[in-house]
């Protein structure tokens, strides 16, 4: 792009913002001025160590998120925007559609369909199912199908909270305040993998590499192993193509009769994207890079073989 | 054996997006607004980081201070993960190795457990066949003593102080402006041969080695 790339990274308190931020640096470095957001202040969010300008904003359901947005595009002359949370997300395909985002903009959310079933998990099983991906049978959890047990999940959720394995007779008392917020899935054979991808629809490039979570703390892999997999390749582009994603996203699959089923799917990166940054291939930079019609291959580098990559806490001073 | 010493940092791998996202860090603390790109010109042209941050115009005592809070952080793991390796270093190492170098990395820093894990991480072990870690302070004489000892054929770095330990050992040295140190510091410093990165050192080469690597 032309002019000089200012970047707003959305829920700037998530691991997965230090991740997209950490890249920009390492890339484009002061190249790039970052504009980090979060509903926290700043000395609570560590990527505000990273930014060049830092703006505490509503939670994203709150109805003033969308103009508190506009002002801030404006006074800090935002052009590319990575909102991270479903929520925000949403937000950032109505002020797209409703043509309220300055000329020229980059809106990192791939395409409204993406962002409509990333936020809605019935909506992504009906998709899938529309699209020929194998995926598990899933229900409204108040009208769930017969079955001996059930992953009983958000239908708006993220990062597995809230998700968890649940027997037919305990249903009911699980789901008695708000039926219509949960959905049932047939449980596959673990392991359950999450698959890192990346596609440009202009070229038809496709990444994809599985990382299957050794350990996971607060939804967020801390131990994992990272590998190729033609099959998962294949299933990320099926995905890519099917429902235009563009840029770096992820998705669950776990098998079901030996079959990789998707279990879940995100329209953006995840908070252990960063992870396969250690293997040379980095989903953030690349994200940024086709944004800016830059050349994205050169983030991408083959595995030579299955790599174990660990995470331990840092601590930072933020105030 | 045909022996070569590399230094890392701004040699073979990037040094400006930490030193400056490390800035950023240990100044975000304090009611101060620095200028890294400003501050990183400045340490181009030979000043150290409180110095270069007093003459960017922040007042010497906080200056002191967040030198001293970047000097204590510019190592974390968490902040060795902005470095990448510099363009066409990969090309220029194979390009050796094909032609029987024996490679060797010279760097000096504090905090040594973490560069092997550095180095395997970007790929460098393919084209490395040793590491020598030395204290950052006094690295000049460190450096020379290492060079000393092991008959290398010549040096490459990205700073005056690579300049001296080839000096002190009494080998060619290439200067690289890829680095810690702009071309007319380096010209200023003395240094006859310097040259914009890796790969142009590699074309210079053979002016200085009887033992030439076509470029």
């Amino acid at each position: 792009m032309s002019q000089q790339p200012v970047v707003l990274v959305g829920a700037g308190g998530t691991t997965t913002a230090f991740g997209a931020v950490m890249a920009l640096r390492r890339h484009w470095s002061s190249r790039v001025r970052i504009v980090v957001c979060d509903l926290n202040p700043r000395h609570l969010v560590t990527t505000s160590v990273l930014a060049d300008a830092f703006e505490q904003v509503p939670p994203a359901r709150d109805p003033a998120f969308p103009d508190t947005l506009l002002d801030l595009f404006q006074r800090q002359r935002i052009n590319t925007w990575l909102p991270l949370l479903p929520d925000e997300i949403r937000v950032a395909r109505q002020l797209s559609r409703s043509g309220q985002l300055p000329p020229d903009f980059h809106l990192l959310t791939g395409s409204d369909a993406a962002a409509e079933i990333s936020a809605d998990k019935l909506l992504a099983a009906s998709r899938l199912e529309t699209l020929g991906i194998p995926s598990p049978r899933t229900a409204p959890a108040s009208d769930p199908f017969p079955a001996a047990s059930y992953f009983l999940k958000p239908r708006d959720g993220t990062g597995s909270r809230g998700a968890r394995s649940i027997s037919p007779e305990q249903l009911p008392a699980a789901i008695a305040s708000n039926p219509d917020a949960w959905i049932v899935q047939e449980i596959g054979h673990p392991p359950e993998i999450t698959v890192d991808a990346f596609h440009d629809p202009v070229t038809g490039f496709c990444r994809a590499l599985g990382r299957e979570r050794i350990e996971i703390k607060a939804g967020v892999s801390t131990k994992a192993r990272i590998f190729e997999d033609p099959q998962l390749l294949a299933l990320a582009h099926r995905l890519g193509t099917g429902l235009a994603f563009h840029g770096s996203y992820c998705f669950q699959v776990m098998r079901f009769d030996g079959q990789w089923c998707v279990v879940d799917l995100n329209t953006r990166p995840g908070g252990a994207t960063a992870m396969c940054w250690q293997t040379g291939n980095d989903f953030f930079a690349a994200t940024f890079a086709r944004a800016w019609a830059q050349d994205f291959t050169r983030f991408f580098s083959p595995l030579a073989h299955d790599v174990f990559v660990t995470r331990q806490y840092a601590e930072f001073v933020t105030g | 054996m045909k022996r070569l010493a590399l230094d890392l940092d701004g040699t073979l791998i990037s040094c400006e997006p930490r030193q400056s996202s490390v800035l950023r860090a240990a100044a975000a603390i304090h009611p101060v607004t620095v200028d890294p790109i400003a501050v990183w010109s400045l340490k181009r042209d030979g000043l150290n980081t409180r110095d270069a941050l007093t003459r960017s115009g922040i007042d010497p005592s906080l200056a002191a201070l967040i030198a001293r809070d970047w000097l204590r952080q510019v190592e974390d793991p968490v902040w060795l993960g902005l470095d990448s390796l510099l363009p066409g270093v990969p090309s220029t190492l194979s390009h050796w190795k094909q032609l029987g170098w024996h490679l060797t990395v010279v760097t000096a820093r504090s905090r040594p457990e973490w560069v092997r894990l550095q180095i395997a991480r970007l790929g460098l072990e393919r084209w490395i066949d040793a590491l020598e870690i030395v204290a950052p302070t006094d690295a000049a004489t460190h450096k020379a003593a290492f060079l000393q000892s092991h008959e290398f054929s010549g040096f490459i770095g990205d700073t005056e102080s690579d300049h001296a330990a080839a000096g002190i050992a009494g080998i060619p040295f290439i200067g690289v402006a890829s680095g810690q140190r702009s071309l007319q510091h380096l010209l200023r410093c003395g240094i006859r041969d310097c040259v914009a990165d890796l790969a142009a050192a590699a074309e210079r080469w053979p002016t200085l080695c009887n033992r030439p690597i076509p470029a």
